[in-house]
């Protein structure tokens, strides 16, 4: 598993990972939040939510994580980074968001 | 901009001001465009009902005067959020509204615009301002706002608020808007929803025509109950046509349609024009210390040590300043004013020593409590504050508190009241009242000053060890204090850790110094008066007794303070003080105004039994002489903080006794009675007492105004309780060989107290738990 991640391969969603799987600098797609309504209204006011591209900036470590989401750093506590399934994906910018 | 929809124009009969709203994410530079907009016609209070701030002021345009409010910052208006949310969207929906005024982050465009298609769902005109256009330019993006307004069908105005850049077009932007309210494009939702919200909205007809499709969306989407079963039966029927046509909730169509909207709205805006520039990578490298595993934390300490540091003993430098200057203007020169005009002496009493004394005391805060407001603002609008918060989060979530919780504590050993009013940092209601309940037993600089006078009279050796150990106990007392109600009557998850990090920014002056001074203007004005109200009645309870004749003018002895200490003098004797020693009683009552004033309580007290003419300081003031003295303190106390930087707590001046007695204020003839009156032991449990009882007046109206009446009550009756519990019990036990029996009873009563306590806030927990299971089923259901 280590070595699939380093590679920065796309997953399919059976080989999907929780934030908390992921390494420094990875790019990933989110493809569920598994939180219940309020975590999952909580983070998609932040811009997290299914599809979204994000990229770990800090951690994942047992205080977390620092995602890049769009033009913006979110600090999500360990009991959040578990509940977000997300897919690897290479690196890549978006429009108005990350300024590679 | 010419396709604009607009509304019929307002009759100009109304006398009330128009009212433009203020909208947006946090840290979308909202507050610094109403600092812009308002400068100092700024009004700083609470919402109805609730402890989020509301800001309200007036800016001219023209000759036309507008009100402007700055609603709370939020991501979204629909669901989700707080208090903060509930504010801003009933703000927006039922308020008379002339303009909102829409501010967006333009480096993060795609986020903030999600907040924008929910304004535009409320119906009233709007003005989009594009905000940080140097921050997107820098990230190598180029604003085109004259698209996203054709898109939008409102104004679009690119600006820097915090360069004020672009200020006289923003204001002749509101003017034309106000002149001419565009309301906009509403979001189109796709033919599903759309017709879904239709229906609906003919089932609302007590809902205002204008609100029906914004209630729709909220019912739609999951936010609001509805309002009767007919109601409630389509909305069921709507939303499984839905799911079985679309695959999906209705909550998740609307919101991925919104998002694809913004998103869309952000590529129309922003054409990227070349690489990001030496931003991201300043980020990136600030981030990689600040979020750092091993540094982070010792970071923080080391900021919070500066903050104290500066916002103490630099305030320390200003203090005596501000202090005698008052003193010889407020206290002297009225007295000796009333005095020359032949006003009874009683009466020159109360408004000069009373009156005067109370505002001497507001006005002798200022420096420490108005730097501390200005370090806050600084670090809040740096961008740090909310990393802090990601580092301590992981060690304060072990006491049932949020990470940011540390930032108040250690503003609290200053002064109580900027850690209370500081408290609002933190979002979760529940962590917030712990938090603001543990402030109290934070040792406040006021309180050193009654440690440094016990411990020069009895610790000369150990000083500095005793003062400490208070500190520590005042820390392990709150924390406990916060894992207890968290444990009983406040029990809960703490919130999951969600939260932005701003970008890094040099905060501008004008922003932080009007964040702080409508700060200060609330302390000054607000807690000023609960203060100078208990000056005068603690000037008054020294003068007056209560005699053969009735209440008569007597002699400090016979006073009503001198009986109403003897008479509580007896519930303090199981902690070792003894009926001679009533003046301890009295620095107490007088410490529930100040603590300050506790030694000087004991100076007046043994200064007034000696003394025979009162009015001796107001016949003739040297005045000049006392302000030349004030001036002259501030360059002494200068070098004193230099060469103090590391030593914050003045732990230091133990070492030697005379400069100790210096620092504690009081006179030798006090430290004499003190030592008369008090054993080693019992001046130590004195000083426990002291830390943990009623905080002052300041802080009590500070508690008052963050968690209402009730958790005020709670926390003077907790304080002073587990004050005099502590303190019998340090008393009784280290007494016990003398009379086993007695201290038995006495340790064992307290903790017969305490469990019943216990029992008590498990009770209030439970029943809170159960009134609030009906909402959290809802919650769990949906």
């Amino acid at each position: 598993m280590d070595s699939f991640i380093m590679n920065s391969s796309i997953t399919s969603p059976s080989e999907s990972l929780f934030i908390g799987d992921l390494h420094l600098g990875d790019h990933a797609r989110v493809l569920e939040i598994t939180g219940g309504k309020v975590m999952r209204q909580r983070l998609g006011m932040l811009g997290i939510r299914r599809d979204t591209p994000v990229r770990v900036v800090h951690g994942p470590g047992k205080r977390g994580a620092v995602l890049q989401v769009g033009g913006a750093r979110v600090a999500l506590g360990w009991g959040v980074i578990q509940r977000i399934r997300v897919a690897i994906i290479p690196a890549e910018s978006t429009h108005t968001g990350e300024k590679t | 901009m010419s396709d604009f929809h607009e509304t019929p124009q307002r009759s100009p009969v109304s006398a009330r001001l128009p009212v433009i709203a203020l909208a947006g994410n946090p840290n979308c530079g909202k507050t610094t465009l109403f600092n812009l907009l308002t400068g100092a016609h700024q009004h700083v209070g609470n919402w109805p009902g609730v402890t989020v701030e509301r800001r309200s002021g007036t800016m001219t345009m023209g000759r036309r005067k507008i009100s402007v409010v700055d609603l709370p910052g939020v991501y979204s208006l629909m669901g989700g959020g707080g208090e903060d949310q509930r504010v801003a969207r009933d703000f927006l929906l039922d308020s008379d509204i002339e303009l909102i005024v829409n501010i967006v982050d333009a480096s993060n465009l795609e986020r903030h615009m999600a907040l924008t298609a929910e304004l535009l769902e409320t119906g009233r005109p709007m003005v989009l301002v594009l905000n940080m256009v140097d921050e997107a330019e820098a990230h190598g993006l180029q604003v085109r706002s004259h698209e996203l307004s054709a898109a939008l069908g409102v104004p679009v105005i690119p600006i820097v608020a915090r360069k004020a850049r672009s200020r006289t077009r923003l204001m002749e932007t509101l003017t034309q808007a106000l002149d001419h309210p565009a309301l906009g494009n509403m979001l189109d939702y796709g033919q599903l929803i759309e017709a879904a919200l239709a229906a609906l909205g003919t089932l609302l007809p007590g809902v205002p025509p204008a609100h029906r499709r914004f209630t729709a969306l909220c019912l739609l989407e999951g936010n609001s109950d509805p309002i009767d079963p007919k109601t409630q039966h389509a909305l069921q029927q709507i939303s499984s046509e839905l799911a079985v046509m679309s695959d999906e909730t209705p909550a998740d169509l609307i919101m991925d349609r919104r998002f694809a909207w913004a998103q869309e709205m952000a590529a129309i805006a922003m054409h990227r024009q070349g690489p990001a520039g030496l931003r991201q990578k300043i980020t990136d490298r600030l981030d990689r210390v600040v979020l750092n595993d091993w540094l982070g934390v010792p970071l923080f300490l080391a900021v919070l040590y500066l903050v104290f540091v500066v916002s103490f003993s630099g305030g320390n430098i200003f203090l005596d300043f501000f202090d005698q200057a008052s003193a010889a203007l407020l206290i002297h020169g009225v007295g000796h004013l009333l005095l020359s005009s032949g006003l009874p002496t009683w009466l020159i009493s109360i408004i000069a020593g009373g009156i005067g004394g109370g505002l001497n005391l507001v006005i002798s805060f200022i420096p420490p409590i108005g730097l501390t407001f200005l370090f806050l603002a600084f670090l809040d609008d740096s961008g740090y504050m909310a990393r802090a918060a990601y580092a301590m989060d992981r060690l304060m979530r072990r006491m049932s508190l949020p990470g940011n919780a540390l930032v108040p504590m250690v503003i609290g050993f200053g002064c109580n009241v900027p850690a209370i009013m500081g408290s609002r940092i933190i979002e979760d209601p529940r962590g917030r009242i712990l938090t603001v309940l543990m402030q109290p037993f934070m040792s406040c600089s006021a309180r050193l000053t009654i440690y440094m006078a016990f411990a020069v009279v009895f610790f000369r050796s150990n000083g500095g060890q005793v003062v400490f150990a208070l500190y520590v106990l005042g820390i392990i007392v709150a924390l406990l204090t916060a894992w207890l109600l968290g444990k009983t009557a406040l029990r809960g998850e703490v919130l999951p850790f969600v939260m932005e990090l701003p970008p890094y920014r040099l905060p501008s002056f004008r922003s932080v110094f009007l964040q702080a001074w409508q700060r200060l203007k609330v302390f000054i004005f607000r807690v000023g008066r609960v203060i100078a109200v208990i000056g005068v009645v603690l000037f008054i309870l020294p003068g007056i007794g209560w005699t053969d004749r009735g209440l008569r003018s007597t002699d400090i002895d016979h006073s009503l303070l001198a009986q109403g200490s003897r008479a509580l003098v007896p519930i303090f004797e199981p902690m070792g003080i003894h009926q001679d020693n009533w003046p301890a009683i009295s620095g107490l009552i007088a410490g529930a105004a100040a603590k300050e004033i506790v030694i000087g309580t004991l100076n007046g007290i043994y200064q007034r039994q000696n003394a025979a003419d009162l009015m001796a300081d107001y016949r003739d003031p040297d005045i000049a002489g006392q302000l030349l003295g004030a001036i002259k303190t501030i360059p002494a106390n200068a070098v004193t903080f230099f060469t103090t930087l590391d030593d914050p707590l003045g732990l230091s001046v133990m070492d030697s006794t005379g400069t100790a007695e210096q620092a504690s204020g009081a006179e030798s003839a006090t430290l004499q009675a003190i030592a008369a009156g008090f054993t080693p032991l019992s001046a130590f449990a004195y000083l426990v007492f002291v830390l943990l009882y009623v905080p002052c007046a300041s802080t009590m109206g500070a508690l008052r105004r963050e968690v209402g009446w009730g958790w005020m009550s709670f926390s003077l009756l907790y304080g002073t309780g587990l004050a005099w519990s502590a303190s019998t019990v340090i008393y009784q036990s280290s007494t016990f060989a003398k009379h086993p029996g007695h201290s038995t009873a006495w340790i064992a009563g307290v903790l017969a107290a305490f469990a019943l306590l216990v029992v008590g806030l498990r009770l209030y927990g439970q029943r809170r738990d159960a009134l609030s299971k009906p909402s959290l089923n809802r919650r769990a259901s949906a």
